[in-house]
Parts: C-alpha cells; structure tokens; sequence
C-alpha cells in the first residue's frame, strides 16, 4: 500500500471512535464487506420492517377511522338540514297555493255580492232608471274596492214581441243609435241596457244580446235553472276593442218580477225579468287580486278540469320578466269551484323559490364540520407519522450502528494491515489474522504478552537495537498521544527473515478521560516496499555511476533549453561544475553563432517536429568555460516525460580526433609528395633516355627501361588516386557544385577520351539522346568519373571492340551509361566491385594499369553529388555501368544538398 | 633568342633532369634553394621563373615573394611545379600572379613544350 505516513496517520487517528473514516482509506476493504454481508445475510433495516406490518398498519388506519367518525355526523346533520328545508319549502308552496285559491275564492265571492246587492235593487223596485243603476254602481267604488272589475251591469230580457217597443224606449232614452247586436231574429233576447261605467270599452257592449252567445247563454240559463249565481266559460269579450286582448268570463245573477212564484225553473223562466252581471278581463282581474304582491310560485288558471292550452285563462308568468324554469322544484294543483264551473290552478316555484330558505348556513355547517374533520384527520396523521419516522429512525441508527460493527469487524478480519489491541498496561488483548501473519504467531500465543517480548526480536532501520521504551505502543501509552511512522524490522525466531514493517500506535482515551486505557498498533508490512526501494536505490546507483563514469558527456534539457542535469563527463569537457549549468541555458556552452540560434532553433523544432537535430550524430563547435572554442560531436534524443519533451544530449570532444585527422592528412600529403619527388627523378630521367636514346640502346636495355617507365607511370596515378580517397573520406574534397549540363559533359568526355580508346584500337561511340540534362554537380568529378568508367571500359575492351555513351531520363533525373564488350564481371566479384583495390584478377593491375581505386572513387564521387552508380554484366557478354544523378531544377534548388550550408548547425559527419 | 629561364629547385636529380630536358631549347641557371636564389638575383635578369612550391627553409611562394620585391624581377612571369596538384592549391598559386602550374612528376620530354604552350598563352 503506497500511502504517505501524513495521510496514513489522520486516517488511523479516527479509526477506533469512527469505523466509517476507517472505510475512506480503506475503500477496498467495504466493498468487499457490502459484497460479503448482500450475499449472506439481508440488511438489520430491512428485517426491522418486514417483522412488524400489522401494527404499523392498524396505526395507519387510524386516522382515516378518525376522519370517518367526525365526517360521519356532519354529513348526517346536513342531510337533516337539506331535508327539513325541502319540509319547509314544501309547506310553504302549499300554503302559497292555498293562498292564492282562496285570494280568488274571496274576491269572487266578493262580486257576487256586489251583484245580488244589484239584483236585491231590481227586486226592490218596480223599476231601476239608467241614473239610478248609476249611481249604486258609481257607490261600490269598484276601481278602488275592486280593481279587476270591468263593470256591472243589467240585461234585459226581451222577448220577441217586445223587441220594438224595446228599441224604441231605450232610443227614446236619447239613444237614438240603439239597436239589438247581433241582428237576427231569436226566440229570446237579451239586451244590455246598463253597464256601469258607462264609458270607454263597455260603451262597446250596450245592446249586445249575451243570449245570442253559446258561452253566455248556457251560463245564463244554468244561473236560472238553477237559481243561482253563475260564471260562464271562457269567452272573449265584446268590450276587447282595443289594446291586448284578455282572456274574460261573466258572472250572472238573474232577477225577477216581483210577486211571481219562483219554485221551478219554468216559474222562474216565466218571471225571469233580466241577469245583473259583470264582465271580466282575467288579467286585470288577478293583478287587483294579487294586488303588488311578489310571487315566489307562478300560476296558471284553467277554464275546466284540464289544461287545455285553448282552456288556459290566465299566466302569471306574463306578468312579469321571463324566467326561464324548465324544472321547477315545486308543482302543486289546485281547483276552484265557483258559480257553477271549474277552475284550474296550475302553480310552480319560481327558479328563487328554494333559494329564500337559509341555504348558506346549510353549506356553512357542512363545511365547517369537513373542515373540522379534516383538521383532525391531519393532526391524527402527523401524530402518527412523527410516531412512525422516530420508530424508523432509531430502526436505522441500531442498524447503522450493526452494520458499522459489522464493518469495523470486517475490516479487522480483512485488512491488510495488522491490527494489535493493547491494554493499558501493554498487554495483548486481540490481534487481526494480518497482524498475527506479520508478527508470525497465532492470537492464542500472543495474549497477555506485551509487544517487548523476547518472543520477537526487532531492530531499527539502520540496524541498531530497539530500547524498550521506544516502542511506539510503550511510547503511546506514556505519552497518551499517537505515534505514527515508526520502522522497524521484526522475526518471530532466528529462522524466519527479517520482516519490515511501519508501526503506528492509537492511545484510546477513557471516555471520562482519566487515562490511555487501550492502544491500538497498526503494522503495515513495508517488507516489499523496501526491497522494491533497495532495489531501485540500486539500480539509481547503478545508473549514476554509469552516467559519472561515462566518457561522453550527458546533458539533459527541458523544452526551454534549460539544464536539468550535467554528468561529471560534461563537467570535464565544458570546464563547468553539475552546479554551476543546471538551471542555466544550454546556449551558454555553444559560441557563435549556434548561441544565438539555439532558442529559434528549439522553438522552430518543437512548433513543427523537424528533426534535423534528432538522433543524427553532428559535428559542431562547443565553448569551454574559459571561452575556447572546441570540436565536438552531439547526438540528442528526445523523449517524452510526462507529456513533456525533454531531451538529452549526448556529447563527444573530438578535439583530439580532429588533430590526428589532420595529422594523418598531413602525413598523407607529405607521404605522397615525398614518394613523388623520387618517383618524379624517376620518370624524368627513363622518360629522357627512353625518348632519347632508345635508338641508341640494346633491345633488351630498351625493353627494360619501357618497363621502368611504365611502372613509374602507374605509381604516379596511384599515389594520386590514393590522395583524392583520402580527401574524399575526410571530407576535405572539395566539390564545386553548380547547376550544369550532364549531356554537354558526357560529350565533353567523349571527345577527351577518344585518343585513348585509339590508342587501345576501341572504338569509342556516344548515344547522347538528351539535348540537355540539368543537374547539380561539379563538372571536373564529373569528367574524372566519366574517364574512370570510359578507361575501365575501354581497358577491358578486346581490341576493335566499341564503348558506346549513352544518356537518358531515368526517373526523377538522368541515367548515364558506358557499355563495352568486355568479358563481363565475374560473378564472385561482384560484391566487392567497389571496393578499394578491387580489380577482378590480380594480374589485371599490371595488365590494364589501373590501380584498383577508380570505381571506389567514382562511387564517393557520386554520393557527393546524391547519385548513385551500379551496373548490369552478361557474363561474356559485356558489361554496362552507369549512373544516376536528380534532375535539377530552380524551384527544386534547395532539395538537392546545398553547397554552402550556413546552418547553424554543420553538416553531419558523412 | 633563347629565353633565359631561372630554375629553382631543392632537389639535385629533378634539377639534372630538367636541364637535360631543357638545356637544348633554353638558357638555364638553376639553384638549389630560395636563398640562393635571392643571393644571385641581383645579377640575373630571366625570361621566366621555374619555382618549386614545396621547399625546405623558404618555399616556392614566400621566394617568389621576395624575388618580387627586386625591381627587375617584379614583372618577370613564374611558372610553379608541385607535386600537390589540387584544385584549391593551383588556386592558391595563381593568386600569386603565376603564369601556371606543372605537376610533378613531370613529362621532361614534354617540359619544354608545356612551358612554351604556358607562355605563348600569356603572350595571347
């Protein structure tokens, strides 16, 4: 367990009171117990629940069973409420119905008294004049008496003899206009002589014969047969002259001749003298009855036992606004018999009918008592669910406080640390399965000892002896505070290996805090942790040394350029102390101008990733401490850590190195001036007596002497050829590259070395196709390698055999080719062909003179200028070399190496 | 006329071998080091100056140096002979004002034409 001793020690700290900071830096050990404790055995809350649902469930109920009990009697003191009021209403349409019966009852009543006080008027007189019916009617003061009353009348019965004199008295009266309505003749007439008032619509009805009238009539002759008082049907009455017209009847009383017996109808038909009678308009006639009054029930009145619309004689619901009231809430039917007919009374309830009784304190009284109910139902639920959530709560802390115990216990059989609980006097009392591993003995063994026992032998990290009193259980015990990060290394007996561990001991205060009266030590066993430590201090050591004992020096930098590290071998090369570079700039040991271009260079390298300087080896210059400037040799690498570049570079002096290359140049030189002053003296003097005297001399003294010659000749070219090597390998050659023409140079090289191929009887032919063939090169290599190939071609030519130059496009540049007949390349030869000294046969050097240096230098030559050569042979067939060379162009300038670099960084070492 | 050439050359069998290739065609006065050279000066007058570059004690450049400081040498052509024959080199001496160069070793049967052919090109 990697942890920091800080984080370890305030997580143990807390451990014995609270097991749950035991799980934070434990996490693996809890899900290990949740995963123990879901597999084996439900959790102690969801027991506590499933146990006990019957009285949780009648507790439930109960404040419904309350809510029902207060509801139940204020639903019933609303019903009775709702009850007694339809009671009531009830009551009262009735008597409202009664009211307006007899209303109507009286008030006819009323008129037939004003009637027989009319007829008691004819029977008392002999005759009645038209003033004196006057003035008994102008006396009832009908319109205020009797309001609804058209009028009251007299009508004359006449019979047909009668009839003129009738007309005649009644015009003689002063109404000269006076005639019987209807006209026509009739067994019996009446005639309405009086109609009080006089005036307006009842002017209309004076001397209309009722009798002529069926309605009338059967009332008028049902009034005299019976001897009584009578009201006819329905009928429209002549006075509706104007105006809306009304429903109307008449009521009849009839009159007699006095001193006549009247005991049968027919004496009564022979005394009948006449009827007083009233006409009425119904309309009028209800509204004087009802008077203002305000009607809670509308009414219809009926002529007859049913309701024929036909029948219907009065409406109140035309007397006032219209209420629409398809269903009123009371009916009721009432009939009035009255004078000989029947009347029916058809009442409703308004749509304000049941309204006026005290509804709203109904509906209070209800809602009051739900209200109430309510209230109570809720206290009775919130009483309860404090009650249920106090039960749950404590359900939960006991299981929380279960599964907590189970977890600590858990984790102290699982940890993977050791757990030893001590008594306050140091004595065992328990210790974990890790513990009893780490300390190598089982619990049994171990109880009532204290940690100091000599059952175990410890020592210190640096191997000293451990004093009793440093024990961090004692030490915890005595200091009453904990003590964290002790190492120790423990065994059990002298055969098992040491073990290491780190010991952390917890005092345990008493609650009352009188004293420490429990440790706890906790052992985390480092033994592998070290071992890895050791390890990796090893390989730290191991690595250092490589990096002190190295020759090259090491520097590492970041992306900055700053220094990270400095090896003792850069210390020596740069003349700086580790110390003194660290932290600094790398540019402080490079001079001019790579000082000054380093930073852009770095910046340019990590913006685009251009590698130039990457894991290739270059020549550059350093700067020593003291200011010198030096040769050296750097090879960086970059890598990444994390997620930074960072790099390391990697740096030779080769100042050294340098001095014996131009040592070994110089001798080279001087070696080969030095071989050419002889061999100069040499070939002067054959060449003077061989061009001189050679006529003069022996044959085989000639023969001789050509010989020496010769072999000076060709020592000459092979010190040359051995110089141009040189100077090639060391990169001391010096090319003049410039933009040239290939084919003006393969014909250049034809024409310069026609006379040799002639000398040699080969012919020697071009097949230049190309006009031109642009290239990089310098054009002296160029002809020097083309006579290379052009003289090996023609010295391994049979004598008239042809060489033929040949130039074409070959991919992106040119191909140049020298074919010859020649015997073809042997094929045991062909993988050393370019080798120094490579010649097939050895005989052939001193056959062909050639040195054995001219296609290794031909071949440098060519990789100078990024071509390549190669060949293709038929063994005795010819062989064909050529070579290749990129096709130069403006646009393509820089893709080709450039001849004068001023890169602050030099070329590679080739 | 037969041109008067001052050969200068430290080495005694190349000096032979060019006068018996020379002594035919030219007027020859040879010596075998700078200094002699500088010491006999005053009383030549040559056509042309053969100069060895690679000397002991004063090299082929530094007397020519000298033998320029003499009036009447100040104009007289030079050609030089080494047996260092590269590019950069022959560079070097013809920024001396040198007519040419001639390789070591040297043709002697053809020495006498090579200097004609180098003066006939000055002369051009």
């Amino acid at each position: 367990m990697e942890r920091g001793p800080g984080s370890q020690s305030d997580g143990m700290a807390s451990w014995p009171e609270d097991s749950k900071a035991l799980f934070v830096w434990n996490g693996s050990s809890e899900r290990a117990d949740i995963r123990m404790r879901d597999r084996t055995h439900p959790s102690p809350k969801r027991l506590a629940r499933s146990a006990r649902p019957s009285s949780t469930n009648s507790r439930r109920y109960l404040a419904w069973i309350v809510l029902l009990a207060a509801l139940l009697p204020v639903l019933l003191a609303w019903q009775g409420l709702i009850e007694q009021r339809q009671l009531i209403a009830d009551r009262q349409f009735d008597l409202l119905s009664q009211e307006i019966r007899e209303a109507i009852d009286e008030r006819l009543h009323d008129h037939e008294q004003i009637l027989l006080g009319g007829a008691g008027l004819f029977d008392a007189s002999e005759t009645v004049s038209r003033q004196e019916w006057h003035t008994y009617v102008e006396r009832l003061r009908l319109t205020e008496n009797y309001p609804g009353i058209l009028g009251v009348g007299y009508s004359q019965l006449v019979r047909p003899d009668q009839l003129a004199a009738h007309v005649a008295a009644v015009r003689a009266e002063g109404f000269p206009d006076y005639r019987l309505k209807p006209p026509g003749e009739r067994a019996l007439y009446t005639a309405i002589v009086y109609l009080e008032p006089f005036s307006g619509r009842n002017l209309a009805a004076f001397g209309y014969d009722m009798f002529s009238q069926e309605i009338r009539r059967a009332a008028m002759q049902a009034a005299v047969d019976t001897d009584a008082t009578t009201i006819s049907g329905k009928v429209r009455l002549v006075q509706e002259t104007h105006g809306r017209e009304q429903a109307g009847f008449l009521m009849y009383v009839p009159i007699y001749r006095p001193g006549l017996p009247l005991d049968t109808a027919a004496e009564r038909w022979a005394a009948l003298r006449g009827f007083v009678y009233s006409p009425y308009r119904v309309d009028d006639l209800m509204a004087g009855i009802l008077g203002k009054r305000s009607l809670a029930i509308d009414f219809r009145i009926y002529d007859g036992e049913g309701t024929d619309p036909d029948a219907l004689m009065y409406d109140s619901v035309e007397q006032h606004d219209p209420e629409p009231n398809p269903n009123p809430s009371h009916t009721g039917l009432q009939r009035i018999q009255a004078y000989g007919r029947t009347w029916t009374l058809n009442l409703y309830s308004r749509p304000g009918f049941a309204a006026e009784t005290d509804l709203a304190t109904i509906w209070l009284v209800l809602g009051l008592g739900i209200g109430i109910s309510l209230a109570l139902f809720a206290v009775t639920r919130l009483l309860l669910d404090r009650r249920a959530q106090a039960l749950a709560l404590a359900e939960e802390m006991t299981a929380r406080r279960q599964e907590s115990e189970e977890r600590f216990r858990s984790v102290f059989l699982h940890l993977g640390q050791g757990v030893v609980i001590h008594d306050a006097e140091g004595r065992i009392l328990d210790a974990n399965p890790a513990a009893q591993r780490i300390l190598g003995a089982a619990l049994e063994q171990m109880r009532e000892l204290t940690s100091i026992d000599s059952l175990w032998q410890v020592v210190r990290e640096d191997g000293g002896a451990f004093s009793s009193i440093d024990y961090p259980v004692i030490q915890a015990l005595r200091l009453g505070a904990p003590v964290t990060g002790v190492v120790m290394g423990i065994r059990h007996a002298r055969a098992t290996p040491w073990r290491w561990v780190q010991v952390d001991a917890y005092p345990r205060q008493d609650a009352s805090g009188a004293g420490v009266y429990q440790v706890y030590a906790v052992f985390t066993d480092i033994t592998a942790r070290r071992q890895a430590e050791l390890a990796l201090r090893d390989q730290s050591q191991h690595t250092q040394a490589i990096l002190d004992n190295v020759i090259d020096g090491i520097v590492t930098a970041g992306p900055d350029g700053t220094v990270i590290s400095f090896n003792p071998a850069a210390e020596r090369i740069f003349g700086y102390t580790a110390a003194e570079v660290v932290g600094g700039n790398l540019s402080m040991l490079m001079p001019e101008p790579y000082r000054s271009g380093h930073d852009g260079y770095m910046s340019h390298h990590l913006r685009t990733g251009d590698k130039r300087v990457i894991g290739v080896t270059r020549e550059l210059k350093g700067r020593r401490q003291d200011g010198t400037v030096f040769p050296m040799e750097l090879a960086v690498s970059r890598i990444e850590r994390g997620g930074r570049p960072f790099f390391i570079g990697m740096i030779r002096d080769i100042t050294e190195r340098k001095q014996l290359e131009r040592m070994k140049s110089e001798l080279i030189s001087t070696v080969s001036h030095e071989l050419r002053t002889p061999v100069t003296s040499i070939r002067g003097a054959l060449g003077l007596v061989v061009g001189r005297y050679a006529e003069t001399l022996p044959e085989k003294v000639r023969t001789m002497l050509e010989m020496a010659e010769r072999n000076s000749a060709r020592l000459t070219l092979l010190i040359d050829d051995i110089l141009d090597l040189e100077k090639i390998a060391s990169g001391r050659m010096h090319f003049d590259l410039h933009p040239t023409d290939l084919a003006a140079l393969a014909r250049q090289a034809l024409e310069a070395n026609e006379g040799y191929a002639r000398q040699l009887q080969v012919k020697l032919t071009g097949r230049v196709e190309l006009e031109r063939a642009p290239v990089l090169a310098d054009d002296n290599r160029m002809l020097q390698v083309f006579a290379n190939l052009i003289s090996n071609a023609v010295k391994y030519s049979p004598q008239g055999g042809e060489v033929q130059i040949g130039l074409r496009r070959h991919a992106q540049g040119f191909r140049a080719l020298v074919e010859d007949q020649g015997p073809g390349i042997p094929e045991s030869f062909k993988d050393h062909i370019f080798q120094r000294f490579a010649q097939a046969d050895s005989s052939d050097s001193r056959e062909k003179g050639g040195t054995g240096l001219g296609l290794s230098i031909t071949k440098a030559i060519l990789e100078r200028h990024h071509g390549c050569i190669g060949y293709t042979s038929r063994a005795g067939g010819g062989t064909t070399f050529y070579f290749d060379l990129p096709e130069w162009s403006e646009d393509r300038a820089d893709s080709p190496a450039p001849t004068n670099e001023d890169d602050p960084n030099p070329r590679s070492t080739p | 006329m037969t041109l008067h050439i001052l050969h200068i050359e430290d080495e005694s069998d190349i000096r032979q071998i060019a006068e018996f290739a020379l002594e035919e065609d030219f007027r020859l006065t040879q010596c075998a080091s700078g200094d002699e050279a500088l010491s006999r000066a005053p009383e030549l007058a040559p056509d042309l100056i053969l100069l060895d570059v690679m000397m002991p004690g004063m090299d082929g450049p530094t007397t020519l140096q000298r033998l320029r400081q003499l009036p009447h040498l100040a104009q007289t052509p030079v050609i030089f002979m080494t047996a260092k024959v590269q590019p950069k080199e022959c560079e070097q001496l013809a920024a001396t004002g040198a007519l040419g160069v001639i390789s070591k070793p040297f043709d002697p049967m053809r020495l006498g034409d090579e200097i004609r052919a180098l003066l006939g090109h000055s002369a051009a």
